[in-house]
C-alpha cells in the first residue's frame, strides 16, 4: 500500500486559475491561495508553539517495564510499509507491516542493531512514523486523543488538516519525545521522535504540503 | 546486611507466531487476557511498589496500556499517579503510555488476596454504553476503563515488578488462560509466547502457551 504525499496546497492553487467561461463571453475567475493555508505550510518557529509544561518524571510511573528491542530477529523490512524514503534527512532503517494495513516506518542515521530499543532510536535522532486505516467505529482518533490526554496536545495546522502536538513525559533514558499526529485519506498518523515541537510539526508539514 | 536493590523487573511475553521471514506480521492484535493467580502478599514496605501487572503493547516505542494489583508506592517526589496503599491487600491499578504520555489510576483499594484468581483483559471493543471503540480495560470482570490510542496492538506480557529499594520480597503469581485475540479477528487463540526479561533475584517458569509462572526469590 503506496501513499502519494498529494501537496493540497498546489491542488488549491490549480483551482485558482481555472476559467469559468459565462454565456456569450469569456470571463475568468482567478482565486487567489488562501493565506491560512500557506502558512500552515510554511516553516514555523518555537514562538507560535504553546505547549503545556505539564509531564510525569519516569520515576514516578508505578510501572517500569524495560523497552524490548525493536527487531531483535533482524527481520527484512517490509515491503509494505507506507512513508516517505527520507525524513527529516533520515533513511528508511526498518519498516513493519501488517495484514490489517497498519504500517511502521523506522527512520535512522544508521542501521538498527538487534538490542536498539525505541529509546537508543530517539536518543540517536531516529524518528518513527506509525500509519494506520481509521477505524469508523471509534471517530476521529485525533479527537480521541485530544479527549484522552486534555492539555498535554497542542492543537497545529499542518496545511488544511488539523493535527495534535504532544510533547511526551521522559523515557528511562531522559528523552522526552514529541508525537505529532493527523488523520488524512482515512488513515491515522502519528510521528514521533526527540525533536523541538516547532520543528516536529515543520516535518508533519513537510509530509503534508 | 540490607542490600541496595535497584528497580527490577521481570515478565514474558506473549508475542505473535514467528512465521515471517520480513517485517510482515500475519496480523498485529487487538487483545490480551487471563488470569493473575495471587500466590503471596507481602507486607508492604516504606517507597516500594510490588506490582503484578499484565500489558498490551501499542507499539514499539513504549505506549502500552496496563492493569493488574499493586501494593505500596511512593517515589521520590511523590506521586501524581496511582496513590500509595500500605494497607494489607492487593489493590487494581490501570496505566498507560499514549501518545508517550503516561497516566496510572487505581481501583477497589486492598481487594484482593492470597489464592485470588481475577481475570484480565485488556480489548479494542466497543466502549459501552457508548458504541465507540477503544480500548476496553476488565478486571475482575468489571470493565474499569476506556482508553484512546491506536486500534491495535504489537503484543501482550504478564508478569511482576518491584520499583524501589528493598531486600525482602516475596511476589508470586502463576498467569493463566492467556490468550490473544488478532487484530480484526473474534478468535482468542494461542501464540508462541516467549521469556521476556529476567532480572536477578527473579524466576520464570514457562508452562506452555497459556501459562507462566513468575516470582521473586525470598532473601
Amino acid at each position: 500500500m503506496k501513499k502519494s504525499f498529494a501537496s493540497p496546497s498546489r491542488a488549491l492553487a490549480l483551482a485558482g486559475i481555472i476559467g469559468i467561461a459565462g454565456a456569450g463571453s469569456a470571463s475568468y475567475a482567478l482565486g487567489a491561495l488562501d493565506p491560512a493555508v500557506a502558512l500552515s505550510c510554511d516553516p514555523t518557529s518555537a514562538s507560535d508553539i504553546k505547549e503545556s509544561t505539564s509531564f510525569t518524571p519516569y520515576e514516578d510511573r508505578l510501572t517500569q517495564i524495560p523497552l524490548q528491542p525493536i527487531n531483535p530477529e533482524e527481520l527484512a523490512r517490509s515491503d509494505e510499509s507506507v512513508g516517505p524514503a527520507i525524513l527529516d534527512a533520515l533513511e528508511v532503517a526498518w519498516s513493519v507491516a501488517s495484514k490489517g494495513g497498519r504500517s511502521t516506518t523506522y527512520y535512522a542515521s544508521r542501521a538498527l542493531e538487534p538490542k536498539t530499543t525505541a529509546e537508543d532510536l530517539f536518543a540517536a535522532g531516529g524518528l518513527v512514523l506509525d500509519v494506520e486505516p481509521s477505524d469508523p467505529l471509534a471517530g476521529s482518533y485525533l479527537e480521541a486523543i485530544k479527549a484522552e490526554l486534555q492539555e498535554r496536545v497542542t492543537s497545529v495546522r499542518l496545511g488544511t488538516l488539523d493535527a495534535g502536538l504532544v510533547w511526551g513525559d521522559p523515557m528511562s533514558n531522559g528523552v522526552r519525545p514529541h508525537v505529532l499526529i493527523w488523520v488524512e485519506g482515512g488513515q491515522n498518523f502519528t510521528l514521533t521522535g526527540e525533536r523541538l515541537g516547532h520543528d516536529m510539526v515543520n516535518i508533519g508539514r513537510g509530509i503534508v504540503c | 546486611m540490607l542490600g541496595a536493590m535497584l528497580a527490577s523487573v521481570l515478565f514474558a511475553s506473549l508475542t505473535l507466531a514467528a512465521e515471517f521471514t520480513t517485517g510482515q506480521h500475519n496480523n498485529f492484535i487487538q487483545g490480551v487476557r487471563g488470569n493473575q493467580g495471587i500466590r503471596t502478599n507481602p507486607a508492604t514496605v516504606n517507597g516500594v511498589a510490588f506490582i503484578h501487572l499484565g500489558q498490551l503493547f501499542l507499539d514499539a516505542n513504549g505506549n502500552f496500556i496496563g492493569v493488574g494489583t499493586y501494593k505500596g508506592r511512593n517515589t521520590v517526589g511523590g506521586t501524581t499517579n496511582c496513590p500509595s496503599h500500605y494497607g494489607g491487600d492487593w489493590t487494581g491499578y490501570y496505566d498507560r503510555v499514549v501518545a508517550m504520555v503516561y497516566a496510572c489510576s487505581d481501583f477497589c483499594v486492598d481487594c484482593w488476596d492470597t489464592g485470588d484468581n481475577p481475570s484480565f483483559k485488556i480489548e479494542w471493543a466497543s466502549c459501552l454504553p457508548q458504541p465507540v471503540s477503544r480500548w476496553v480495560v476488565t478486571f475482575a470482570g468489571t470493565n474499569r476503563a476506556c482508553i484512546s490510542g491506536p486500534s491495535s496492538g504489537i503484543g501482550g506480557s504478564a508478569g511482576l515488578e518491584v520499583v524501589g529499594t528493598t531486600n525482602d520480597y516475596n511476589i508470586d503469581a502463576k498467569w493463566t488462560n492467556m490468550q490473544q485475540r488478532p487484530q480484526g479477528g473474534t478468535f482468542w487463540g494461542c501464540y508462541d509466547s516467549r521469556p521476556g526479561q529476567e532480572a536477578p533475584d527473579y524466576t520464570y517458569q514457562y508452562v506452555n502457551t497459556t501459562v507462566l509462572g513468575t516470582r521473586t526469590s525470598l532473601r
